[in-house]
């Protein structure tokens, strides 16, 4: 999947972070998701009794066939302010309209999201639970062009284990990475969202195990035999953008045949590295 | 609780059959931390629950929850009665009216 960013002002060659760099490609891939920024006001108006989504900062309505994003004010009468996404049924086309102070910020240049949100990951996991996948919290890595998944709470150890992969394995991204099922096989990539490691790798490499990290003295792999334990410890690391009725429904049926079909292990390591050994030698 | 009483699960949640385990996710707006709001069930709630998806009568369900397991009905019909109470404070099913 290829994201191709449009807009009504002209790019330049620092619009965008030298973050993106990375995952720069020249021509879209056949499955292209398309964002628009438009510099004018949105003349789409949602009805209220559409809106299926109301948290501040977020709106959203599902309206003749269009999902509408609103970034709206925390007082109530939640008005819209400066920003308004309107999206078909499959988010394949975004278009973001965007006010004057936007403007100024994307001429400004150095854009450090390609939606111009706080953050992509909001609209990026919209987007992928319309396409049969999800953002993880974790430490995605590349071994042996084998995708391997390190997820954890915060304190897990998902820095310490960036590290010690180091030694060999590509990091695809040691904070968030995307995890999508396509012909009936799992595969992660790294996002540009990422943590203490800015050098990441924009390879897409079949996810081959997921591992729950946990800090020990010694340095081995037990296979998660409980499944349903698995779903629900990939559940409270899924990013979950935006929760609706059909967002849910796609996310628990992607999520339990992740938990089905990829190897799950608790992975219990040490610092002295050996746990790069222990993985590369399964 | 009247035996011919049927409840059905309310638009405002979604339920999976996720590894042969019922789990209800409430679907509020502002809905904060799942993993409190989660609900999933035990076998017998399993059972009970298919059965309200399938809009049964509470006498239905009591029926099909005694074809299964070997316990007596009165057992069975307070189990069902303490289930529907829960699902209905928690707002996970309502009265259905044909």
């Amino acid at each position: 999947m290829s994201i191709e960013v449009q807009s009504d002002l002209p790019f330049s060659n620092t619009t965008f972070s030298p973050k993106f760099k990375h995952f720069e490609i020249n021509s879209p891939l056949e499955e292209n998701i398309v964002l628009h920024h438009r510099f004018e006001t949105c003349k789409t108006t949602p009805k209220p009794e559409n809106r299926v989504y109301l948290k501040p900062p977020w709106a959203v309505y599902h309206q003749d066939g269009q999902w509408i994003y609103q970034w709206i004010k925390a007082e109530p009468p939640h008005e819209n302010y400066f920003r308004t996404v309107v999206t078909d049924k499959e988010h394949s086309f975004l278009d973001i309209y965007n006010d004057n102070s936007i403007k100024d910020k994307f001429l400004k240049g150095g854009l450090t999201s390609l939606t111009m949100f706080p953050t992509d990951q909001i609209l990026m996991g919209r987007i992928l639970a319309y396409r049969n996948g999800c953002i993880m919290h974790s430490l995605g890595v590349s071994l042996d062009n084998r995708g391997l998944l390190f997820v954890g709470h915060s304190d897990a150890g998902k820095s310490t284990m960036a590290g010690i992969m180091k030694q060999g394995a590509a990091i695809l991204c040691d904070d968030r990475n995307i995890v999508r099922k396509k012909d009936d096989n799992y595969f992660v990539s790294g996002t540009w969202s990422h943590g203490d490691v800015p050098d990441v790798s924009p390879e897409i490499v079949p996810l081959k195990g997921i591992f729950f990290l946990e800090k020990s003295n010694t340095n081995q792999v037990i296979p998660v035999t409980d499944k349903r334990h698995a779903f629900e410890r990939l559940l409270a690391c899924m990013i979950r953008p935006l929760e609706t009725h059909d967002w849910w429904g796609n996310a628990l049926d992607f999520l339990s045949g992740l938990c089905r079909q990829v190897p799950c292990w608790n992975l219990q390591f040490d610092q002295t590295g050996q746990a790069y050994n222990l993985l590369k030698g399964m | 609780m009247d035996p011919d009483k049927i409840y059905a699960p309310s638009d405002k949640i979604i339920a999976r059959d996720i590894m042969g385990e019922i789990v209800i996710v409430p679907i509020e707006s502002g809905i904060g931390d799942f993993s409190d709001s989660m609900f999933s069930f035990n076998e017998t709630g399993t059972l009970a629950w298919k059965c309200i998806e399938q809009k049964k009568t509470i006498g239905q369900i009591c029926a099909a929850i005694a074809q299964e397991y070997d316990s007596g009905m009165d057992q069975i019909e307070q189990g069902v009665k303490k289930l529907v109470v829960e699902l209905l404070e928690k707002e996970l099913i309502v009265e259905w009216t044909a």
